[in-house]
């Protein structure tokens, strides 16, 4: 084998199944330090129902909302990643 | 005429105070967060799958919201509901639970690292269940989880800066609040950066080191 035939062959699906678990969990991750654009104003989820909080006033119900999003969120991208990994490394994660 | 007053070294006390309460919360989450967390972990490790699966649902719920939103609904729905607490117990409260959440899988898989055989041996040895896991389950499993207890505490006080959020005086807050005085912002936040910074290279090379004199 050449050196692209070893990396495709050998290295890097053992290195995909090693970092699965890991790079997954920094993708949730990632997605919930999304919400720290609430502190410089980004519209993303968090900003987006602090600007609508402040001018319906109805704080508790607009983050209580936010928070299920998060949830369900975080929960989707964790379910995705399970099929994913049957479906590509068939049960075979380290 | 000038209509800002620039920094000067009178605004060193303030920032010193900054300084202190970042300190201070971060100490309080870590103390109770690493108490709960030892705690709900012990409980984990030895309890039924069914009342594993009630905690760690509710666990889950305290890792996938971020604490940023925890943080803005908990003062809120505490002010609604009629008891506003100051901004430094109610960001203590999340803080600590945030902690727990994280520390309890920490300890956790410390307890369950401890081999089956050793604490039968405890046992056999006379030990009641209480002996065994004061003076077998306890120290050899949380020596073996303290890099990544130190790497848990690190990343809390660096949230710790989320406490600002709610209206609590620590750095980040300071920092805002002289930036919209003295409108210096860079040199205001690379010094609260740098700070961070400070505290945290020292500790999390001293838990690398931990764990490389571990592993030999």
């Amino acid at each position: 084998m050449n050196s692209i035939q070893v990396y495709h062959y050998v290295i890097l699906p053992q290195m995909f199944r090693r970092i699965y678990h890991p790079m997954t969990n920094q993708f949730v991750w990632s997605i919930l330090m999304s919400s720290l654009g609430i502190l410089v104003g980004m519209n993303e989820l968090s900003g987006e129902t602090q600007r609508l909080q402040s001018t319906s006033f109805r704080t508790l119900e607009f983050f209580m909302m936010a928070a299920v999003m998060y949830f369900v969120m975080t929960k989707l991208v964790l379910l995705a990643s399970s099929l994913i990994a049957k479906k590509v490394f068939k049960g075979e994660l380290s | 005429m000038n209509l800002f007053t620039p920094l000067s070294w009178n605004d060193a006390g303030f920032i010193l105070a900054g300084i202190l309460n970042t300190v201070y919360i971060s100490l309080v989450a870590i103390i109770i967060g690493s108490i709960l967390g030892l705690l709900v972990g012990f409980i984990r490790a030895e309890s039924n799958k069914s009342i594993n699966v009630l905690l760690g649902g509710f666990l889950d719920i305290l890792r996938s919201v971020p604490l940023i939103i925890q943080l803005i609904l908990f003062t809120t729905f505490i002010g609604a509901m009629g008891y506003p607490l100051n901004p430094f117990v109610a960001g203590s409260i999340i803080l600590s639970l945030y902690t727990m959440a994280f520390m309890s899988e920490v300890f956790r898989s410390g307890f369950d690292s401890v081999p089956e055989n050793m604490v039968k041996a405890a046992r056999s040895l006379g030990m009641t269940y209480l002996q065994t896991v004061r003076y077998v389950r306890v120290p050899i499993g949380m020596r073996a989880v303290f890099p990544s207890w130190l790497g848990v505490a690190l990343s809390v006080r660096k949230d710790s800066a989320l406490v600002s959020v709610i209206g609590y005086m620590e750095l980040l807050r300071t920092a805002e609040q002289l930036i919209s005085r003295t409108q210096q912002p860079l040199m205001i936040l690379l010094g609260v950066g740098l700070f961070y910074f400070m505290i945290s290279y020292p500790l999390s090379r001293y838990g690398k080191y931990v764990e490389r004199k571990m592993e030999i």
